[in-house]
């Protein structure tokens, strides 16, 4: 069985995960609303709750790719001096677990 | 093996119901349910709250209940672009957006509680162009009652880069930071009780320091000695109101920890740069130890200038930075002592 689910949820605010949904499986979040889901009976009726819609691993991390690049070209197309800005780096590849 | 009547010097105590009062390691049987039970430890965690109702890299003040979040940088597609003085409210569940502060600005650090809290520094923009800049490092400095925000007497030097503070409303340590927006970090020292005066320089010259405390007992960690944050350090030095000391250091080198959540002896920083985006890190006046608790992510890093908590057992991360520039917030709750029940039958 693999570690982990995928899923695409939006998240409401407060309720969206509590205490007792981050001691019942791992949660992590991700650009473009993407989630990943310790792979366990409450991890999935999680997902289903929020109404999220599951994803295979290669189509939540294309999903992530393009938000990530998006990012990239946006900050590409900055001036010199904007990204020489404090803090100001290029956002970077991510890779989902 | 020893028993529970030689490790804890007492019997195990025959209940019709469970005491009131945990403790911590206490261990009964309950009568009326058939089970022994027992009071544990249990884990800390990060939940989801309220979002905020404008998408900035905004700073955040008081506590889980009584929440500040206010300026931070605005980005397309949101509008207006650039910097913004936005003040929103927390109570726990929802975020209210409330009357606007004075300067509009980002990489603003703020402390305090929501109904007497300040906010210093950061750039702020000449609105010429898109996005309102060029920005410059500014010496603002304002309070807020709840209500209105009040210009006060800038600090002696301008500062960007969420310039490390940490105290109360009346009495704050600021150190380190940006001066420019191309300059190189500042070890300069500022402290504020009703004026500015200098204090000691900060060991190291760097920005996006954490700091958690008070004015008189301090605690600063992590930073960058460039202006892009990509030279990290991974020393942390107490500050006791008039010289800096060291102390342990960070598991690793990383910046824009979070803070502001507790005191010199107890205290708690999240996220921050990789590889410590979802990590916990507490500190308890001499060591810093990972909280096995992982905040759930999802921005790029929790960060400087947007946690707060008068305790490492309550705080608050609200908003994120450029990419993505976010809305969420999540609460920690430490560990607490619950019931467990140890059999049945």
């Amino acid at each position: 069985m693999e570690n982990f689910l995928y899923g695409v949820l939006t998240n409401t605010g407060k309720g969206f995960f509590t205490a007792e949904d981050r001691r019942a499986f791992f949660l992590r979040g991700y650009p473009a609303d993407v989630w990943v889901i310790g792979n366990n009976e409450r991890g999935a009726c999680w997902v289903a709750d929020k109404n999220g819609v599951f994803k295979t691993k290669s189509e939540a991390q294309a999903l992530v790719d393009a938000d990530v690049q998006a990012a990239q070209a946006a900050w590409d197309a900055q001036t010199d001096e904007e990204k020489a800005e404090p803090n100001n780096t290029r956002p970077t590849d991510i890779t989902l677990p | 093996m020893a028993g529970y009547n030689e490790i804890r010097g007492l019997r195990v105590k025959y209940l019709s119901t469970n005491p009131s009062n945990p403790e911590e390691g206490e261990v009964w049987y309950n009568s009326t349910l058939g089970q022994l039970k027992a009071n544990v430890l249990g884990a800390a965690v990060w939940t989801s709250g309220g979002s905020l109702n404008t998408k900035r890299s905004a700073t955040v003040a008081g506590t889980v209940s009584a929440g500040l979040a206010s300026f931070g940088y605005i980005y397309p597609p949101s509008s207006p672009e650039g910097g913004s003085n936005v003040t929103e409210e927390y109570n726990g569940t929802a975020w209210t957006t409330v009357n606007t502060a004075n300067t509009p600005r980002y990489q603003v650090n703020s402390t305090g509680t929501q109904t007497a809290a300040v906010a210093f520094g950061g750039f702020a923009g000449a609105g010429s162009t898109p996005g309102g800049g060029p920005y410059t490092a500014t010496n603002a400095f304002e309070s807020y009652n709840g209500t209105t925000w009040t210009n006060l007497t800038g600090a002696p030097t301008a500062k960007a880069a969420d310039p490390p503070l940490t105290g109360t409303q009346t009495a704050l340590v600021q150190t380190g930071g940006i001066t420019d927006t191309s300059g190189t970090p500042s070890n300069q020292t500022q402290e504020y009780n009703g004026s500015w005066s200098a204090g000691e320089n900060y060991p190291a010259s760097a920005q996006s320091v954490s700091a958690a405390g008070t004015l008189t007992a301090a605690v600063f960690c992590g930073g960058a000695t460039n202006a892009p944050g990509s030279s990290k350090l991974d020393t942390a030095f107490e500050y006791d109101g008039t010289d800096f000391s060291a102390t342990g250091s960070l598991p690793v080198a990383a910046t824009s920890l979070g803070g502001r959540t507790g005191t010199q002896t107890a205290s708690i920083f999240a996220g921050g740069s990789s590889p410590l985006n979802n990590t916990t890190l507490e500190y308890n006046g001499s060591v810093f130890a990972v909280n096995p608790a992982s905040p759930s992510g999802g921005r790029p890093a929790i960060g400087q200038g947007k946690m707060s908590g008068t305790a490492a057992t309550a705080a608050l991360v609200a908003g994120a930075g450029s990419t993505p520039t976010m809305t969420t917030t999540e609460e920690f709750t430490g560990a607490v002592v619950e019931v467990k029940t140890l059999t049945t039958g």
